[in-house]
């Protein structure tokens, strides 16, 4: 690469790089946590699951109510997955606790509009149960937190997060 | 009516409007596919919205710009917009704007919880999730690959 090629790819790389964050699809990430008094010992907390958003989110978890105070966080599940502006997305930190998402727009302080919904998965497909409907606008970086059904020692806690 | 409402004042915005389609609408109706209907409603407020942003002003406002006061008046009013934007961007954050259970017994709270710096829906009244039931997570980028929690 001569200097002139060079220069030119420098001088065009930021513009490259706008449009192409400015086309870029918006992406969540959907966590699932479970909240305990007990050592975890019912679950087990897999390492390579230990990224910094998590890390992050135990300090901001333990403030969402006097009974989360005391309690220890696990994660057990995340997903990552850009929003489909034409189709509905789905957000499947859990398998059994997946999110049915609907892209309503961008409004115009820069948020996303979402209108979602929060399934529990029966053993038997028909009997699936709508937890839960929310009409939300995300801002980056500002999380929804959903405090779901207690499961054994603990309670199971979803965040929904756009990058 | 384009700047956006403070989370209690929205709050208190969506009660009112849900307040006024209880008191004139008959409870015996049901209404078709009604979460369609709620997203739809929403989307016709923003793009209404969005259409009054970009009516132009009227030519006979020009005339106050080509005074020679205009300058500095405008100078201040952008600055002074520009920190009640900033300021209001700051308090906004992600808000919840309606929230429900379908289950009867369910109630869901909305919150936005400043010390955890996130905004909380708390669903009260809920089965326990079973505890022989296992909870499978998925841990992906996109397409995502079944791993499971191993639960012991």
């Amino acid at each position: 690469m001569n200097r002139r090629s060079l220069l030119l790819a420098l001088l065009f790389a930021p513009l490259a790089a706008a449009t192409a964050q400015t086309a870029s699809p918006p992406v969540l990430t959907g966590y699932l946590f479970y909240a305990t008094s007990g050592d975890g010992s019912d679950v087990r907390e897999r390492p390579e699951d230990k990224d910094r958003d998590a890390e992050k989110f135990t300090p901001q978890l333990s403030k969402v109510s006097k009974e989360m105070a005391d309690k220890r966080f696990f994660l057990m599940g995340r997903h990552t997955t850009p929003v489909s502006e034409r189709y509905v997305t789905w957000l499947k930190p859990t398998a059994e606790f997946p999110l049915e998402i609907e892209n309503t727009g961008r409004t115009r302080d820069g948020g996303l509009s979402l209108f979602w919904k929060l399934w529990q998965k029966e053993r038997e497909p028909a009997k699936d149960r709508e937890l839960l409907k929310t009409n939300a606008v995300l801002l980056p970086g500002t999380p929804v937190i959903i405090a779901g059904p207690k499961w054994r020692s603990g309670r199971l806690l979803f965040v929904v997060l756009l990058k | 009516m384009n700047t956006p409402l403070p989370p209690e004042e929205d709050d208190a915005v969506s009660r009112r409007l849900g307040d006024l389609l209880r008191a004139h609408v008959p409870r015996d109706i049901e209404p078709p596919f009604p979460d369609f209907f709620n997203s739809q409603v929403l989307k016709k407020i923003r793009d209404e919205e969005s259409a009054a942003a970009a009516v132009p002003a009227p030519l006979r406002w020009f005339g106050w710009l080509r005074s020679p006061l205009m300058a500095g008046a405008c100078a201040a009013g952008f600055t002074a917009l520009a920190l009640i934007s900033f300021h209001q961007s700051a308090e906004a954050g992600t808000r919840v704007v309606t929230n429900y259970s379908p289950e009867p017994n369910v109630t869901a709270t909305t919150s936005y919880n400043r010390a955890a710096g996130a905004t909380v829906i708390m669903l009260d009244g809920l089965d326990a999730f079973p505890d022989d039931r296992l909870v499978t997570a998925w841990n992906a980028a996109s397409e995502p690959a079944l791993q499971v929690a191993g639960i012991r």
